[in-house]
């Protein structure tokens, strides 16, 4: 007798069970993409990085929006500026993004090398002190946990992933990186003195050096694939209007590099006609969920732009010749920027330049007095 | 599109005074949300819009052009926007390549003594196609430019008289034969007591403009420094049209953006002060 009721209490919740599972499933705006490091802003929805400091990264409003620039006015003996700058390469090692270290002074190597230790309570850096030890060594009840002992046996390094794709780490400035986490991360360097200007005969309102570095990054952003910021926005909403707008997205020009990207792999399929949609649609997906497979954000670290040894004679002449040039080569970063994964922060010795209109170009500029 | 900024300008998308050359000014503090009302507004009322957009991708005021309920990818497909990103035209000619020529648009950054010709030459043709309908195209209301924003010029080496001729030339195209508006923005960034006197070229390029426009905008932080309720104010000023016999009238706004819009209440009346 009471087994009936039971049972015909039991089958309807198991039948309802996997709707009660889909409704109470966790709201989530699917076209937010994940990378690790980074998180969607609060306010806006900007995907957001870390500058590697964490007040700072608060007084940015959360972080620093890809895509966008980080000025930071050098002090005048470029400590804390430079300090800076190696939080926030350190904090793309860390969290296994891409580099980019651009320098006119100092080797980028040198700058790598100088990176802060990162202080990681759960990293999982496979040292052999942290091999499982067996459990009749006498020394162990030692150091055995006296309260919390039942967390003693927990498995020490699955957390790896959990912390690279943390956002914002704490970082020990008296240490210098590991070399292994260091070499871990992919980095690009463009040291000037190793980029020859050549004289080209093709007027550019840039300085060569200028040029040779932003001709560089584009090089580096479309080779690696950062190029799709720009091509996701429409790719999302022709996804969404359907079959008949694809032709006139495929022959469109405002897809850029995207499509650049792709007829170098595959011309035909843009020339062709209404019968070819579906399958130019099927190859635009499939080559769309390839590239999101593999996304990454390129960290751009410029150091000291606008210093003479950039040959650039801001700093030297109470009235340079390339007035507009540092102002001319941001504009062209924010250009690359806004189409691309990456993000840059760019010290700039802005006390030896007569400060002009320079600020207005940057997503935010943080000036940092040494106070000497 | 705010509507508490047309009720203060006694203006809407169906009926809205043409020949006018708005200026909207910021200093310390950022007036772009104007501009996309401005984008928004003309758009719904109808008019050919040709936009240069200098400072942003076209991604980025498309996506807030969205929050207002506007799309831009569909006016420019049915041919009422015309839309200059400034950003991605000036790449081809900042990392110059032997293959790729390049538009001839953005063509003072090669050479900024040339001067804005090319840029003058791009909006003419764009706003001129608008006067000769095609068979069978849609048709739209008087032309309309709008820059987003001028200073970007100055820094990338135009000299602010070349810029004010720039101004000159449209409107005199814009305003006076097409009986279209213009919407431009400049930014200032230092103190407006401070005189350096010489190589301030935005606040020559802003003295300039105001002396040119119809309606000012003039965007400002609060003197009182940062506040949550109150993003800063804005300063209208009516300048004094022919005959009308009127003396230039100003009025003292405060606004506070808010996701999908803004509002707009006289000095003191905000509901974190009431």
């Amino acid at each position: 007798m009471m087994a009936a009721p039971v049972e015909s209490v039991c089958k309807p919740s198991a039948e309802r069970s996997p709707f009660s599972a889909t409704s109470f499933q966790k709201k989530s705006r699917s076209k937010l993409i994940s990378i690790p490091g980074t998180r969607p802003s609060v306010q806006n929805g900007q995907l957001l990085v870390s500058t590697g400091v964490t007040s700072l990264d608060f007084l940015l409003g959360g972080g620093l929006a890809v895509g966008t620039v980080l000025l930071i006015e050098e002090d005048r003996y470029d400590s804390y500026s430079r300090m800076i700058l190696k939080y926030f390469l350190a904090e793309g090692v860390v969290c296994r993004h891409e580099l980019f270290v651009a320098a006119a002074q100092d080797n980028p190597d040198d700058i790598l090398q100088e990176l802060p230790a990162p202080i990681l309570d759960d990293v999982a850096i496979h040292k052999p002190a942290e091999q499982p030890r067996l459990p009749c060594e006498t020394h162990d009840s030692l150091d055995s946990m006296m309260i919390a002992w039942r967390y003693q046996n927990l498995p020490k390094v699955q957390s790896a992933l959990a912390s690279s794709s943390r956002f914002g780490h704490y970082y020990d400035v008296s240490k210098t990186m590991e070399p292994e986490i260091r070499q871990a991360a992919k980095c690009h360097r463009f040291y000037l003195p190793e980029h020859p200007t050549e004289s080209s005969t093709t007027r550019s309102p840039v300085l060569k050096s200028y040029s040779a570095l932003l001709r560089s990054l584009q090089e580096v952003i479309h080779r690696e694939g950062f190029d799709v910021a720009a091509s996701m926005a429409p790719l999302a909403a022709e996804h969404r209007c359907g079959a008949k707008n694809v032709l006139g997205f495929l022959g469109g020009s405002h897809i850029g590099s995207l499509s650049d990207r792709l007829s170098s792999r595959s011309p035909p399929e843009f020339e062709n006609t209404t019968q070819d949609i579906s399958t130019s649609l099927k190859y635009f997906k499939s080559s769309y969920s390839s590239i999101s497979k593999s996304r990454n954000i390129l960290r751009i670290g410029l150091h000291s732009l606008g210093s003479a040894l950039w040959d650039d004679d801001l700093s030297c002449h109470d009235n340079p010749t390339h007035r507009h040039s540092l102002t001319a080569f941001l504009y062209g970063l924010r250009a690359l920027l806004r189409s691309s994964l990456s993000v840059a922060v760019v010290t700039v010795p802005s006390h030896l330049i007569q400060w002009g209109l320079l600020l207005t170009l940057c997503f935010s500029v943080t000036r940092y007095d040494s106070g000497l | 599109m705010y509507t508490e900024l047309n009720s203060i300008l006694s203006t809407g998308p169906d009926s809205f005074t043409q020949g006018d050359f708005i200026l909207v000014s910021d200093r310390q503090s950022d007036a772009s949300f104007l501009i996309h009302h401005f984008l928004s507004f003309y758009l719904r009322a109808r008019c050919k819009v040709c936009f240069l957009g200098l400072v942003q991708s076209f991604s980025h005021y498309s996506a807030v052009s969205q929050r207002l309920g506007v799309s831009l990818a569909q006016a420019k497909e049915k041919g009422q926007l015309v839309f200059l990103e400034g950003l991605n035209e000036s790449l081809s000619v900042l990392i110059p390549q032997e293959t790729h020529a390049g538009s001839q648009d953005m063509d003072f950054l090669r050479d900024p003594a040339v001067g804005l010709r090319s840029l003058y030459e791009f909006v003419q043709s764009s706003v001129r196609s608008s006067v000769g309908v095609e068979e069978g195209a849609e048709e739209w209301g008087p032309p309309v430019l709008l820059v987003d924003d001028l200073s970007v010029l100055l820094s990338l080496g135009v000299s602010a008289g070349a810029v004010l001729d720039f101004s000159h030339y449209c409107r005199a195209t814009v305003c006076s034969q097409l009986q279209g508006n213009m919407v431009m923005l400049v930014r200032c960034d230092g103190e407006e007591e401070e005189e350096d006197g010489d190589d301030e070229g935005s606040e020559r390029l802003l003295k300039g403009l105001t002396h040119q426009c119809s309606l000012a905008l003039n965007v400002q932080g609060l003197p009182t420094g940062y506040c949550r309720d109150i993003h800063g104010q804005v300063e209208v000023c009516w300048r004094r049209r022919q005959g009308d016999g009127q003396n230039a009238q100003k009025k003292l706004f405060q606004y506070k953006v808010h996701d999908k819009g803004a509002s707009f209440f006289a000095r003191g009346t905000s509901s974190a002060v009431l």
